[in-house]
Order: structure tokens, then sequence, then C-alpha cells
């Protein structure tokens, strides 16, 4: 992972302000986290007025125009990047919508290692969903809290209401969230060379 | 009775006080939403059939 890579959880990318860079006003706050099932690319995000009264809005902002994404806030470099418009809202309404957070996943062996609490975003140019935080896994190996990060291969399987990953990657699940970039790196170079 | 209709109304108003603040939670609810990628527009032009 070179140092301009960020891995963060997508949690913490729900509920972030939006703010322009030009005026440094805060437009919104982002909703849901969206990305494409066939390559993982994070495509953008739905969007939240702000305030407690504030609920979701119809326009967009598609990741190509999020200017920089920062501790406290994500930042577009004016109001014109919010959109009601373009092929990320395309994609959101032609889609089913799936809220991956709570769902399943599977192994192509069949075995059940938990459901999704989280998704890990791996921020560079072009951002990926680079792995799942999962609870409820029976057979995975670390930690005590229930909770392991299991890494993701460069495509991705989707099969009906469960989220599906090779077998293989049961040997490179960790509970550290620190350490995930070179365990996603260590399953895909396995991947490579297996196949 | 007077007290009694005070507590009905002071009951119902923290309901729908609740309710609204429940509703809203879930609408403003966020996520991890998973979507199939159409083919651009840029990317359409370059797929056209080969003789």
């Amino acid at each position: 992972m070179s140092p301009r890579q960020l891995l963060l959880r997508a949690s913490d990318l729900i509920g972030r302000p939006l703010v322009t860079i030009d005026e440094g006003e805060d437009v919104a706050e982002v909703k849901d986290v969206v990305y494409g099932t066939a390559d993982a690319a994070v495509l953008g995000f739905t969007l939240n007025r702000r305030g407690f009264l504030g609920g979701p809005m119809r326009e967009v902002v598609a990741w190509s125009d999020v200017a920089a994404v920062g501790r406290h806030a994500v930042m577009i470099a004016d109001a014109g990047a919010i959109t009601a418009d373009g092929d990320l809202l395309q994609d959101v309404r032609a889609s089913r919508r799936r809220n991956v957070l709570g769902s399943d996943v599977i192994t192509d062996a069949g075995q059940r290692l938990g459901k999704v609490t989280d998704v890990v975003v791996l921020v560079d140019e072009r951002p990926e969903v680079v792995g799942y935080e999962i609870t409820g896994g029976e057979g995975l190996k670390p930690g005590g809290s229930g909770r392991v990060f299991v890494p993701l291969p460069d495509t991705l399987a989707v099969s009906g209401e469960a989220l599906m990953v090779p077998a293989a990657v049961s040997d490179f699940v960790t509970d550290d969230l620190a350490g995930f970039g070179a365990a996603v790196q260590r399953f895909r170079q396995h991947l490579r060379t297996t196949s | 009775m007077e007290v009694a209709v005070i507590v009905a109304v002071v009951v119902v108003l923290a309901v729908l006080v609740l309710g609204t603040v429940l509703i809203q939670r879930r609408r403003r609810a966020g996520g991890v939403i998973s979507v199939e990628t159409r083919p651009r527009a840029r990317e359409r032009r370059g797929t056209g059939r080969r003789t």
C-alpha cells in the first residue's frame, strides 16, 4: 500500500458532511456509499440534507467529483458537483439498491462466514471496496471480539441474497484494520498464482 | 378529570414526537449500496460488432 492510499470503513464516511471548496459551505452529508458489483469500484454517494430534520436528497455526488476525503469532511469543488442527473444516479435507480450491510457472506465452497457489519474501502485515485468486516464467523481464526476483516478478490461475485468469496479467504482473515491492506495484497497474489 | 385529559394529551404528544424521531432516524440511516453499472456512452462507442 502506498503512503497516499488510505483504508477506511464505509461507516466512517456515512454521515460525513459534504463541504464545498469554493465557499466552504456545508451543503449535504453522506447517506450511502455506492459501489459497483462488477469491479468493486466506489462510484459515489447518495446524500442527506444537513440537520436532524433533513431527509434524503434525490441528488447524488459521483466519486469523480469528489476533491478529497478528509478526516472530518468530504470535499467537493462547488455545489455543482451534486447532481440529479448523470450515470451514477441512473445506476442507483436502475439497480436493486441492495444494502450490503447485514448480508450473509458465504464461500464458493458453501461455508457461511458471517454477516457484513461494515465494508472496507481503499481510498486512492480509483477507490475500491477491498474487504468486509463481518461478525458471527464460526470457522474463522483471529480475534476474540468476533469481528474479523475478510479480503476480497479484484472481481466480486454476488449470488442472490448472499455475498460470495473464494474459500481460500479464510487463510487471509485478520482482526486488525491496520494490517488489512497487506492481507488484501497477499490474498490477491495468492489467487493469481493459484489460478 | 382535567388531570386525566392533560396526561392523555402529554402521552399522545410524546408518542408523536417519538414516532417522528424514529421515522426520521430510519429515513436518514445510511448504508453501503451495491449497484450494477451499465456501459457508459464513451465505452459503448467501442463495442460495436466487428465484421
